[in-house]
């Protein structure tokens, strides 16, 4: 039972995951400069209704404010996933 | 609220997220950033993103992309947007890519696709499918798989034969070459040549160099010992006859940088020792060395068509040498008759057949690289002189056939220049040039064309053609000379001209063979040049003659300038004298002097009268005086083939000549009407008397001056000339005829620039029959006022101007003689303006006539010395009978 609930659960995830590993690929392509984790939050915040133009904001407002964690590496594979 | 929860537990994670190793600063802080994060996001109020706006901004990009020249980015893009639209159906896709908008810094710039494939490395590509895999997926099994066989014969016979399932899958071994089925073999053995082996054999002992030395000693000397390979007189021979040929052997040594061979010491003939051998290859080599410079000159190409000439005959000398060698080499392999096959015998035959061409090879040496002149020509001329000289027959021939070959082309634009009168613009080698191609026709003998000269002044062309060079221009001049008279169909058909060849040249046979070259080849070239030039120039010459009248127009100058016909000179003189006496305002006016010239030597048979014309300059002095007779100049119009003849230059001369000639019958004519005056007076007083004697005087002053003038000088000159003029063949003839007719007439007459002072005395000598004449006319006018009806019988018409003048004089002597009579009984002098002496204002005509007299006797005195004294310098016989014939009237006068 807890299998085919992993199952549909993975199953359920792996669209997810693959637009998640596409929109990395093209914020790699737009150097964008942020981590999978980052994009996640990104995502679900505009989900839930942030603007991005307003959530854009913040995130350079923090980038300026905190310069040198821009040079954090970007995060490889499928290895993170939101919570 | 949950949504706002959310948003802050997933806003608190981003600037975690973001802000990393500072995540261990004060919680106040982080509250601070959080809360302010917050109201950023929950404060602004944008308008909600316009997905169209959105996917145009991203399509933008893409084309930002490839016109920045970044397709690869582009490319990528374009390819995940596609993904994405494939993979998500989501409503906030728009949204998250206006916060990639928003968020991208200068992706032209910093991004790097292959940083792509960090994230999702590349998926290895599949392997390729396996006949294994197809067999093992679907088996070949069945009818279907079966061979099929083609034959004729009926399906019933047909065999059939069963491949085997693995001939002809891929990826099976190879089957070797051996087991292949035997309808493959189908080479006949009789198609096959198997190699001799004992040719071979030959073959590679042929090659000695290969071998290695071996020790030889030979028993003639110990000394001679050395590691040598050892190779046969064939061989040797061999090797030289290729090395003569330029090819590389093995036996001599090629050193390109300084065109030297060297032979190879390390070989050794049986039965000659090694010094000997040495010293024939060494001779061989330097055959050969020579040679070879020979032949890389040979093959550099030239520029000027005369070098290219001579570089094709030295390669036809060359090719006929290798053919000798040819011939050398097959009578030593395939002799007709038994013969010794030696090295000194082939070297004495290769040295005589040679040394023609190594002559010519140092002559090659001496020719220089970049020349556009024909220094080889004279060259080849020196060389051939000096071999002729020193008997060396074969070389003498060999050069002059070469020498001759030359000459041929570099004669190309001579016949061209001799035939046609053409001469190239450009053609820097040939001698003539066009000096000034749009001179005025009349300069068209002497100024067209010139001959080209080097610095040092000698002709630019071989030292053999300079004697001819003249010839040579005057023959094309000529030809020009016939076309600009479009008279060119006068010339003769061309002849066949005589050959300039070696087998031509006159001393070939016995009698001449001690001639030297020189006179042979100049005689030659001295037929060829004549063949040429004589015709065109003695037709010229007769054309100019008979078709341009210049003896009508020498005629023309001698009657108009030189008195030829005295009475139509007397003619037009007298009526031009008659016109000054009278005081003619307008007496040298040019247009009715020229009527009056056109109306006397109009006259003339062969003179066109529109040709004449009279000039008339302000002369300086008195009217009266002969010098004023200086501003007339009668002009004849020559046209241009005259006056090629009689120069521009010349024309002064004759205009002097007519000038001095009109002064001397200037004062024959007032003496003349002096002596009539005097006469038809009848008085006999003492004055008479003495006037009588001084005008006998300056009558036969005058009269010698126009008999010396005329009969001297004029005529025989005159005569000469045309004499000259008939004979002369070249038109430079009849130029410098005509020149020197010219100069002597300028020396004769006094008209040289040092001679002056003589030729103004003798003027001035003329200008006292003036003076005398215009004494007596006062003096008579005197007599007359006092005996003035007797004296008006003796005014004839013919005299008016006398009376006038004489009228004249007694006005103003009327008039003034309330000022002077008182002082000496004498009337104003009219002419005080015009005398020399303005003294003679106030002098009695015993006096003037004293004065004059004495002034003639100062002058003949002065001009006779002066004669006397060129004519000792200058030793013109003219000069000092003139000066005898005038020393009478000195002497008489002591």
């Amino acid at each position: 039972m807890s299998s085919t609930r992993q199952e549909a659960r993975d199953n359920k995830r792996q669209p997810y995951l693959e637009v998640l590993e596409i929109l990395g690929e093209m914020a790699t392509l737009l150097d964008i400069n942020i981590t999978q984790r980052q994009l996640a939050y990104c995502v679900s915040l505009i989900e839930n209704g942030v603007e991005p133009q307003a959530l854009a904001n913040v995130i350079n407002g923090l980038r300026a404010r905190y310069p040198e964690e821009e040079e954090v590496p970007k995060e490889h594979g499928k290895d993170e996933s939101t919570k | 609220m949950a949504q706002t929860s959310t948003i802050n537990a997933l806003l608190g994670n981003l600037i975690t997220s973001i802000s990393g190793q500072h995540s261990k600063s004060p919680a106040r802080e982080q509250k601070t950033i959080r809360d302010s994060a917050l109201r950023t996001v929950k404060a602004q109020q944008y308008v909600r993103t316009n997905q169209f706006e959105v996917e145009s901004s991203i399509d933008g990009l893409i084309e930002k992309f490839s016109i920045l020249n970044r397709d690869d980015l582009s490319s990528a893009l374009k390819a995940r947007i596609e993904e994405l639209a494939e993979a998500s159906r989501s409503k906030w896709t728009p949204e998250i890519l206006s916060l990639f908008l928003n968020l991208s810094d200068r992706p032209v710039e910093k991004t790097e696709v292959d940083a792509l494939k960090l994230i999702r490395p590349p998926t290895p590509p599949e392997p390729p499918l396996t006949w294994e895999e197809i067999e093992a997926d679907d088996p070949l099994t069945g009818d279907i798989w079966d061979e099929v066989s083609y034959s004729a014969g009926s399906s019933d016979e047909d065999i059939v034969v069963r491949r085997k399932p693995n001939s002809r899958r891929k990826g099976s071994s190879i089957t070797q070459p051996g087991k292949q089925e035997t309808q493959d073999d189908l080479v006949s053995p009789s198609l096959l040549v198997s190699p001799d082996p004992d040719i071979l054999r030959e073959i590679e002992q042929s090659q000695f160099w290969k071998s290695s030395p071996v020790l030889h000693t030979t028993s003639l000397s110990q000394s001679d010992s050395a590691f040598t390979h050892r190779v046969s007189e064939l061989q040797t021979i061999r090797e030289v006859l290729l090395m003569l040929r330029g090819l590389p052997t093995s036996l001599f040594g090629i050193d390109e940088e300084h065109s030297v061979i060297f032979y190879s010491a390390d070989i050794s003939l049986e039965n000659i020792t090694n010094s000997s051998l040495d010293d024939v290859l060494q001779r061989f080599a330097n055959i050969g060395s020579d040679l070879y410079r020979l032949r890389a000159w040979v093959r550099k190409s030239k520029s000027t068509p005369l070098l290219q000439a001579f570089h094709a005959s030295v390669a036809s000398r060359l090719r006929s040498f290798d053919k000798e060698l040819s011939n050398i080499e097959r009578d030593v392999v395939a002799p007709s008759i038994p013969t010794t096959v030696s090295v000194m015998r082939i070297h004495d035959t290769i040295r005589n057949r040679s040394r023609p061409l190594l002559r010519l090879g140092g002559l090659v040496d001496r020719v220089p690289t970049h020349e556009s002149g024909f220094s080889c020509l004279e060259l080849l001329y020196d060389e051939i002189c000096v071999l002729q000289a020193s008997g060396d027959q074969e070389s003498y021939e060999l050069i002059a056939r070469v020498f001759f070959e030359c000459l041929k082309i570099y004669l190309r634009p001579v016949r061209k220049w001799i035939e046609s009168g053409e001469v190239g613009d450009q053609d820097e080698s040939f001698f003539v040039a066009v000096a000034a191609g749009d001179c005025a026709p009349s300069a068209l003998w002497k100024d067209r064309f010139k001959l080209r000269m080097t610095a040092n002044g000698e002709l630019y062309a071989p030292k053999f053609l300079e004697p001819a060079g003249r010839k040579i221009l005057n023959a094309g001049k000529s030809i020009v000379f016939l076309r600009q008279l479009s008279l060119q169909h006068k010339l003769p058909p061309t002849l066949i001209e005589p050959s300039l060849d070696f087998n031509d040249l006159p001393g070939n046979d016995s009698l001449l063979s001690l001639a030297p070259f020189a006179e042979l080849f100049g005689s030659a070239l001295d037929n060829w040049v004549k063949s040429k030039y004589g015709p065109a120039s003695s037709i010229l010459c007769q054309q100019l003659f008979s078709h341009c009248n210049l003896g009508g127009y020498l005629d023309a100058l001698e009657h108009v300038c030189c008195s030829k016909d005295g009475i139509l000179f007397q003619t037009f003189a007298d009526e031009l004298f008659q016109r000054m006496d009278d005081r003619q305002k307008v007496w040298n006016d040019r247009f009715l002097l020229t009527e009056l010239a056109r109306s006397v030597f109009g006259t003339l048979r062969g003179i066109d009268e529109s040709r004449i014309s009279v000039r008339t300059l302000q002369a300086k002095g008195a009217e009266q005086s002969v010098k004023a007779l200086s501003g007339v100049a009668i002009d004849l119009n020559l046209p241009w083939p005259v006056l090629n003849i009689v120069q521009r230059t010349s024309l002064p001369t004759y205009q002097r000549i007519l000038r001095l000639l009109l002064q001397i019958y200037r004062a024959k004519y007032l003496l003349r009407r002096d002596s009539i005056i005097l006469r038809s007076s009848g008085s006999t007083d003492e004055n008479t008397r003495s006037s009588n004697y001084f005008r006998q005087r300056l009558v036969w002053f005058v009269d010698i001056m126009f008999s010396y003038v005329l009969e001297t000088v004029v005529q025989p000159t005159t005569s000469e000339m045309r004499t000259k003029l008939c004979e002369a063949d070249d038109v430079d003839v009849m130029v410098e005829v005509h020149d020197s007719f010219i100069s002597k007439l300028q020396t004769q007459c006094l008209f040289a620039r040092n001679l002056a002072p003589i030729h103004d005395t003798i003027v001035s000598l003329l200008d006292l029959s003036v003076s005398f004449t215009d004494n007596q006319s006062r003096r008579l006018q005197r007599q007359t006022n006092k005996s003035r009806f007797a004296s008006v019988d003796i005014r004839r018409p013919r005299r008016n101007h006398t009376r006038r003048k004489s009228q004249r004089q007694e006005d103003d002597i009327s008039s003034e003689d309330n000022d002077e009579e008182d002082e000496n009984g004498e009337g104003d002098d009219d002419y005080d303006a015009d005398n020399e002496t303005s003294s003679s204002r106030n002098e009695s005509y015993d006096e003037r006539l004293a004065r004059i007299q004495e002034q003639f006797g100062q002058l003949l005195s002065f001009a006779v010395a002066g004669l006397k004294g060129v004519s000792r310098v200058g030793e013109e016989v003219a000069w000092e009978m003139l000066a005898e014939r005038l020393e009478w009237g000195v002497s008489r006068a002591d």
